[in-house]
């Protein structure tokens, strides 16, 4: 490595030498005697030559360095200055008072002038004449001594509009000074359209950005359509910053049709006036296309079916956006300016993506429509399947109640069938023993009957004798009338055995007018002498005039026998049998038949009328009130009775008169 | 005995009662001939000539009834008195039906036999 050879060392290095060599020279001359000194001083001489020599060689190579050093330089000098020309900012350098000493190309592009142009001009030209105040104090600040300013300003061209630039101020220093003095301005502008126009449009997006997060968070705060759709119409004029006008149509799912929902800057009616169902060109093309459309001007554009209306409405451009979620088009978003507008792009997109929260409003709204519809429905079905619930609960409480009433009647009805069962047993054995007896009656009956017709011609020959030997005059007064005796005798015996006939004669099913006088009378002969020999008078009153009664005479005789036998039973001491019969509010005829007997017991008289009841023990059949009150519903009458426990029994018949008897009587 | 001489011929298979009838005719003056069955009845009829038949109905063989159709048979004009023990609406209107020109029943009044005789016989 070559020690730093510096030019003071060279120098001293020389001087050195020169004074050695001076010195030698000196002493040589002066002193021969000196001259002894020759080879120590060639020695010193040679010594001195070869530093000499080494400095050379040393100078030499510091040489070679310089000129290497000098071309570096050239190169980075060109290439400073390739940089300088070529840089993308524009570079100018001026003197401290801003005159312009220098610029690079993209100075020149950017100030609009040529570079030759520049030189020698005060900077200040190149300002817009409204930052010339802030220029000069800019400039008094550098020449202050303030380093390096970084500053906006609008550079004003000698043609064409103003633009933004960047500057960036520093100050140049003279080398010689060792840097400590300022002998000029570097001045580095960068041209800032560009990136103002995109911190424009950042700035646009944001806004749109921040609109459409409003609108969004405004969307989905409600849920119902119209208001959804308002909020968002509402900001619209957010997005686009002049007069527009706005329309919402949806497509009807069932028709295809579209349907109006709502509109901004126009008459709603008139709109809707305006706006046929059936799509236009401009909106079938954007339903079947699903991307927007634009037309510069409706009013002239040949697609437009009505222009008068858009001329009246002032509404020129267009741009329609399909309403669509999940690939389904729900409708279309129109928008129209008041003056002719090419829409931008930014624009496009920005009504586009509010044309995607316009379809999830809808959507929502639409889901939250059906949400609530089937909430409802929910609801209603909810309320209606509680009230079957409730219905059937109640049903099947009742249903409960009435199987729970149903067991307690069953067991009741078990009970009283088990009772009964005893009873029915006893009833059986009763009933057996009633048929047997009223077998027996009927066969009595027939016998009667039958020892009634054979009667017949033993009295035939007692009553014809007695009446032939009453002729004989030989007999005594006493024995013709022991003969009449007979003789009458035979006649009542006569008397009954008719009456016993008759009883017994079948009945017809022919009603007959029946004298009641005579049917009491008639009943009365056959029961007499049981009655006179049981100690009971008989009272028969039966008004002359009582109208006759309609029916057949055998059974009601045989009624009438049964009752006159009852109250034989019920006066074992004797008494009083009385018939009467009366008619009743013109329209019924009633016989009474009354006892001063013991009366009915008051447990007993519901059951009297019961077939098989009987109070005569062994003696009854037990037949007689429940077939006389069968006979009486027959005659379409009725039987009642009152009975007392002092005041004895009366048996009513009542028996309704004919329709003619009726009217007679009425009048 | 003075009187009616028609011969009346009497049907009853009571004996008594054929007696009690003749007597009370006979003294009444009429030829009197008894009868103790249908049968004889007919037999007689059929042998003699008679004025009168007075008859019981309900007889073993052959019944009152029948002696009235055969009776009525052999002699048209001859009167018939029908008496029945066991008489009936029925029986009555069955006997005017074969021809019996009166229908008694049993036990009737002597003087009820005497007149219904009269009758029969037109007197």
């Amino acid at each position: 490595m070559v020690a730093e050879l510096r030019r003071d060392n060279i120098t001293n290095q020389v001087e050195s030498a020169r004074r050695r060599f001076d010195d030698l020279h000196r002493r040589f001359t002066t002193s021969p005697s000196e001259r002894d000194l020759l080879p120590e001083s060639l020695q010193e001489l040679s010594n001195t030559v070869e530093e000499l020599c080494v400095a050379a060689e040393e100078l030499q190579h510091q040489n070679d360095e310089l000129a290497a050093t000098r071309v570096l330089l050239e190169e980075e000098r060109q290439h400073f200055e390739d940089l300088f020309e070529f840089a993308p900012d524009g570079y100018i350098v001026t003197d401290l008072y801003g005159v312009i000493r220098e610029a690079n190309n993209n100075a020149a592009k950017l100030l609009h002038l040529r570079r030759d142009f520049l030189i020698g001009k005060p900077i200040v030209v190149c300002i817009a004449t409204g930052e010339h105040v802030g220029f000069r104090r800019l400039l008094t600040r550098l020449q202050r001594g303030e380093s390096v300013l970084n500053w906006e300003a609008r550079i004003q061209p000698r043609d064409g509009p103003c633009f933004p630039v960047a500057m960036t101020i520093s100050r140049t220093r003279d080398r010689r000074s060792r840097g400590q003095t300022a002998i000029g301005l570097r001045w580095i502008l960068r041209d800032l359209t560009q990136q103002k126009a995109a911190e424009q449009q950042v700035k646009t997006q944001l806004r749109r950005i921040s609109v459409l997060r409003d609108i969004n968070l405004a969307i989905t705060a409600t849920l119902d359509l119209q208001t959804g759709l308002d909020v968002l119409l509402d900001r619209l004029a957010l997005l686009f910053p002049y007069p527009v006008a706005a329309t919402v149509r949806l497509i009807v799912p069932e028709t295809g049709q579209l349907e109006h929902i709502i509109c901004r800057g126009l008459n709603d009616l008139e709109w809707q006036a305006h706006e046929p169902s059936s799509p236009g060109r401009r909106t079938a093309q954007v339903l079947r296309s699903g991307l927007p459309v634009t037309a510069r001007n409706v009013q002239s554009d040949p697609d437009t079916r009505s222009p008068d209306f858009y001329i009246q409405n002032n509404l020129v451009s267009y741009l329609g956006v399909p309403l669509t979620i999940q690939g389904q088009v729900l409708g279309i978003l129109c928008l129209y300016t008041r003056e002719e507008h090419e829409f931008t792009k930014d624009e496009i997109d920005s009504f586009s993506a509010l044309s995607v929260q316009a379809a999830i409003a809808i959507h929502n709204s639409q889901l939250y429509e059906r949400l609530k519809n089937q909430t409802v429905e929910l609801r209603l079905a909810g309320d209606e399947l509680e009230m079957r619930v409730e219905e059937r609960t109640a049903a099947l409480a009742a249903a409960n109640e009435d199987l729970r009433s149903e067991i307690r009647e069953r067991k009741q009805v078990e009970e009283k069938l088990r009772e009964s069962e005893g009873r029915l047993l006893t009833f059986a054995n009763q009933l057996e023993d009633h048929l047997i007896a009223n077998d027996r009656l009927i066969s009595v009956g027939e016998l009667s009957a039958s020892v009634a017709h054979e009667f017949n011609n033993p009295l035939q020959i007692i009553l014809g004798f007695a009446q032939n030997l009453i002729q004989e005059e030989s007999f005594s007064e006493a024995q013709q009338q022991d003969l009449c005796i007979i003789e009458e005798e035979a006649r009542r015996c006569r008397g009954i055995i008719r009456n016993l006939l008759d009883f017994a004669r079948p009945t017809s099913n022919e009603p007959v007018p029946i004298v009641v006088d005579a049917i009491v009378h008639d009943s009365i002969k056959l029961v007499r002498g049981y009655l006179d020999k049981s100690n009971i008078a008989v009272d028969i009153r039966i008004p002359a005039d009582l109208p006759s009664i309609y029916g057949d005479p055998q059974p009601l005789k045989q009624v009438l026998i049964n009752l006159f036998f009852n109250a034989v039973d019920a006066m074992p001491n004797g008494g009083t049998l009385s018939i009467g019969a009366a008619a009743e509010q013109a329209s019924h005829v009633t016989i009474a038949v009354c006892d001063t007997g013991q009366g009915i017991h008051p447990e007993t008289l519901p059951h009297i009328f019961r077939p098989f009841f009987t109070t005569k023990k062994k003696r009854g059949t037990g037949l007689g009130l429940s077939v006389c009150d069968r006979i009486i519903k027959a005659h379409g009458g009725s039987i009642t009775v009152k009975s007392s426990q002092e005041g004895g029994t009366t048996f009513f018949l009542h028996f309704p008169l004919m329709e003619g008897q009726i009217d007679d009587r009425a009048t | 005995m003075t009187g009616p001489h028609e011969r009346i011929l009497i049907v009853d298979d009571e004996k008594n009662v054929r007696v009690l009838y003749s007597r009370v005719l006979q003294k009444e003056g009429y030829q009197v001939e008894c009868a103790s069955s249908g049968s004889e009845a007919i037999e007689k009829l059929a042998a003699k000539s008679f004025d009168l038949v007075v008859t019981d109905l309900k007889m073993n063989g052959i019944d009152g009834l029948d002696v009235v159709k055969q009776g009525k048979a052999v002699n048209r004009g001859l009167p018939f008195i029908l008496i029945s023990g066991y008489g009936t609406a029925q029986t009555a209107a069955s006997a005017a039906n074969e021809g019996a020109d009166i229908f008694l029943m049993k036990p009737i009044e002597m003087t009820e036999l005497k007149s219904a005789v009269k009758k029969a016989l037109g007197k």
